[in-house]
């Protein structure tokens, strides 16, 4: 190894004693990055997003007018989801495929949501807030699945 | 399983199967990069918060899945550098304003023992790496990282051609010397 590159590494090992002098993680964020093990989930399958209208246009719902459509398959289970500005929070519409009646809890940062969906797979979630949420269904006699986090 | 000497592929592979504490070792090795990750996109507040936070939750998920588990960081710095550019997206801008740099020192930054000159010469460090140019910036934010990424890691996470880590790397460090020279700090190196 050269002089130059010991002393690059020197000076790479200088930078980052400076950048955690001035610029350290936030401790409520570490806080918040061990406390998030508790949202691990064993019970339930995660579903994959195979459809996002935002992919394209920039994640977020912007105004009133903005519908944002996602769909997620896993295995032979199939959710669709419609999130539209309701006021200052998210109205969720979704539906199940194959259709069946299951629980449905939507999680959010603040905590969550219970409701029904019908014998078809339909539900209707209101007055979620706006920000980070996930959905949890879980199909009368079927494997739990659950959504990865979304951008809402 | 905590120590420091525990391989991270283990520490994966028992947080994905339930243990606290091997989570918690993960993220102690790894919220740094993360940080760094989104810092070095210029993001601050809430941005920043936003991509630290929902690339720990997206490791919550896909903890079982994660298919190297030894390259963990790797995979924690790309997911971090995806929801960077997705907030970019998301706030309509690909920079942001320069307005961090003005941002005051923490008054909780750890304490390390060092002297007045020593403080003064990481203060001058900060500065000038926080106005390096984005390329730059980006990179040396990776490369403090510790444990290190290999150049492979590190050329996939800023989708960089592997050759040009080494060179950059240098470039981007003479930059900052001659910066720090040029406004008459001493580093020393």
């Amino acid at each position: 190894m050269s002089t130059s590159d010991r002393s690059d590494d020197d000076l790479v090992r200088e930078l980052a004693r400076a950048v955690a002098v001035h610029d350290p993680v936030p401790a409520e964020l570490l806080v918040f990055a061990r406390e998030a093990f508790t949202w691990r989930t064993v019970d339930a399958e995660l579903a994959e997003l195979v459809a996002d209208s935002s992919a394209a246009a920039g994640a977020g719902l912007r105004g009133p007018a903005d519908v944002r459509l996602l769909s997620f398959i896993v295995g032979e289970q199939q959710l669709d989801l419609e999130l539209l500005v309701d006021g200052g929070a998210r109205r969720l519409v979704g539906e199940l495929t194959p259709g069946r009646p299951a629980l449905v809890v939507v999680e959010h940062a603040g905590g969550s949501l219970t409701q029904d969906a019908d014998e078809l797979g339909r539900f209707l979630v209101t007055g979620v807030p706006a920000g980070r949420l996930r959905v949890r269904c879980e199909p009368a006699g079927g494997t739990p699945i659950v959504t990865p986090w979304l951008d809402a | 399983m905590t120590g420091a000497e525990v391989p991270t592929a283990d520490l994966v592979a028992a947080a994905a199967a339930g243990d606290r504490a091997a989570w918690d070792a993960l993220v102690g090795r790894y919220a740094g990069l993360v940080w760094s990750v989104a810092r070095g996109h210029r993001l601050q507040g809430e941005d920043a918060a936003d991509v630290f936070q929902t690339t720990w939750l997206r490791l919550v998920e896909q903890l079982s899945r994660i298919r190297e588990p030894e390259r963990v960081g790797a995979w924690l710095a790309t997911t971090a550098r995806r929801e960077c550019l997705r907030v970019l997206r998301r706030s309509g801008r690909e920079t942001v304003s320069r307005a961090e740099t003005m941002e005051a020192v923490p008054d909780d930054a750890p304490g390390f023992d060092v002297g007045l000159v020593r403080a003064e010469q990481h203060e001058a460090l900060w500065h000038h790496l926080q106005t390096s140019s984005d390329r730059c910036r980006r990179l040396l934010r990776v490369l403090i990282a510790d444990p290190p990424l290999s150049y492979t890691e590190v050329a996939e996470v800023l989708e960089m051609p592997i050759g040009s880590i080494g060179p950059t790397r240098r470039r981007c460090l003479e930059q900052l010397r001659r910066r720090l020279a040029e406004a008459g700090v001493d580093v020393d190196l």
